[in-house]
């Protein structure tokens, strides 16, 4: 902690026990520098100035005391350790003088305590702020996780929204221009030549067959429908997949009047209705899933509402889904949260509301 | 003469229509675009009677020229050519005003027979 001799700050009026005193902290390691006062002024004056790392005070003073020189020893040092050096006070007023925020008490017919005590005093502190400084660095550990993980969502979803467009639309481009081209060839070709004819067709099967594999892929990645159509859009087109796909009825509520939301909420909130489907699916044993949308003041909020065996506060505990944390860390990441609940075969609510992002540029809202 | 107007960032695919509309006897191909500005520009400067729009396209999308177009005085026919065929995608188009709605690669056929029903109802 300090570099050079150890600031101790004494406050006491007795001569002879400020030498006693003196002399028992002799041995501490670094050597003491022990600036002594005798009066509440030149106590406070000595805490204005460089921080002291120890304060010893007696407790008993002519025209001051020492629960004075504790409270004000609070005030303006909260961190130094603060030791009395008393003749015998009780233990109820040493007990209301540690409660007060004292490190300790030593008794004057006992200086022999005196070092020991400074030493526990000094170790306490530098434990301490060893322990602040490691809560500090994993706070800032945890913060610079939770926004890499945000970055790598965010560029995880341009990598998805450029291979998904790049996909369908180079990709589809060709096979458009190829199954074009099989037309001409029966249309050019094609009479009276069956054997030409059923090799084009089989072709032109295999050309949409791959397109709808294209068009599928690509939507996977990144629905075209969210950034050409908006959220409302998205979230109709979602529902109708998982519908095909679970049987499943999926039921969508969005007001007609629904403002354009911004493309940074409106795939969050689309890739939680998509995780919130997820788990629906694969553990809630659902019939009906209903999605709402509402416009709150300064955010839009997104409720998922399945009649599924609803989820059980040990599937919420930390650690069990990282779906879960991923929905959550979504919305956080805009300034918005998500709350689950479920009731027991009463169906799983997932509520999750983000700030509409005033000022960004809307999604495509043709 | 039925004057057409073809919208569609690739190049393959206008070419091949182009190929396909201009061997059409009445038909003429007035102009074409790859982007949704030149669109616009072009369709209002050379008054077509007909444009196939392409939905994806660089800077405005079709859904922006369809209602650009629509919204002029006298537009002209508006044919949705698209990859992406949705209902979804459908039922925009059709409110915005567009006066059919293909699937690219599936229905290109009803390009030509768009075309020949147009030529029949001058």
């Amino acid at each position: 902690m300090t570099r050079g001799p150890l600031r101790i700050l004494l406050l006491e009026d007795v001569d002879t026990d400020a030498e006693l005193a003196a002399r028992e902290l002799q041995g501490l390691d670094p050597p003491p520098d022990i600036i002594r006062v005798e009066t509440g002024g030149a106590f406070l004056a000595a805490l204005s100035g460089p921080s002291p790392d120890v304060i010893l005070a007696d407790y008993s003073l002519p025209r001051f005391s020492g629960p004075e020189a504790l409270h004000l020893a609070r005030r303006h040092a909260p961190e130094v350790p603060f030791i009395f050096v008393s003749g015998a006070i009780g233990e109820e007023v040493a007990i209301e003088m540690l409660k007060g925020g004292a490190t300790d008490y030593v008794l004057k017919h006992r200086l022999g305590r005196l070092r020991p005590a400074v030493e526990r005093a000094l170790r306490e502190v530098r434990e301490r702020r060893e322990r602040e400084r490691m809560e500090g660095e994993l706070r800032e550990s945890h913060e610079q996780l939770r926004a890499l993980a945000g970055r790598l969502e965010s560029v995880r979803e341009e990598e998805r929204t450029r291979i998904a467009r790049e996909l369908h639309d180079e990709l589809g481009q060709v096979l458009t221009a190829l199954r074009i081209d099989l037309s001409w060839i029966d249309t050019r070709f094609g009479k009276d030549n069956e054997q030409l004819l059923a090799k084009t067709r089989a072709m032109v099967a295999l050309i949409e067959e791959t397109i709808g594999t294209v068009r599928r892929i690509a939507a996977d990645l990144r629905p075209g429908i969210l950034d050409d159509l908006g959220l409302t859009a998205a979230l109709e087109w979602q529902a109708m997949e998982f519908t095909s796909r679970t049987g499943i009825r999926c039921g969508v509520d969005v007001p007609p009047e629904l403002p354009p939301v911004a493309p940074e909420p409106a795939i969050a909130l689309f890739r939680i209705f998509q995780e919130a489907l997820t788990n629906i699916m694969r553990h809630a044993g659902a019939t009906t899933v209903e999605v709402a949308v509402r416009v709150e003041e300064g955010g839009i909020r997104m409720t998922v509402r399945d009649n599924g065996r609803g989820i059980t506060e040990a599937d919420l505990r930390p650690g069990r889904s990282l779906g879960l944390v991923g929905m959550r860390e979504r919305a956080r990441a805009l300034g918005g949260q998500v709350t689950i609940e479920g009731r027991q075969g009463g169906g799983t609510v997932v509520s999750a509301v983000v700030p509409t992002g005033a000022g960004d540029q809307p999604v495509n809202t043709p | 003469m039925l004057r057409v107007y073809i919208v569609d960032d690739s190049q393959a695919v206008r070419e091949r229509l182009v190929e396909l509309l201009a061997g059409l006897e009445g038909v003429e191909v007035a102009g074409m675009a790859a982007d949704g500005e030149a669109a616009m520009a072009g369709i209002a400067a050379l008054r077509p009677d007909a444009v196939f729009l392409d939905i994806n396209l660089p800077g405005r999308n079709g859904l922006e020229v369809l209602r650009a177009v629509k919204a002029a005085p006298s537009p002209p026919r508006v044919y949705m050519l698209t990859n992406y065929p949705h209902p979804l995608y459908w039922k925009k188009c059709m409110d915005e005003g567009a006066d059919g709605f293909f699937d690219k690669t599936a229905e290109f056929h009803r390009v030509v027979e768009t075309v020949r029903e147009l030529l029949r109802s001058r």
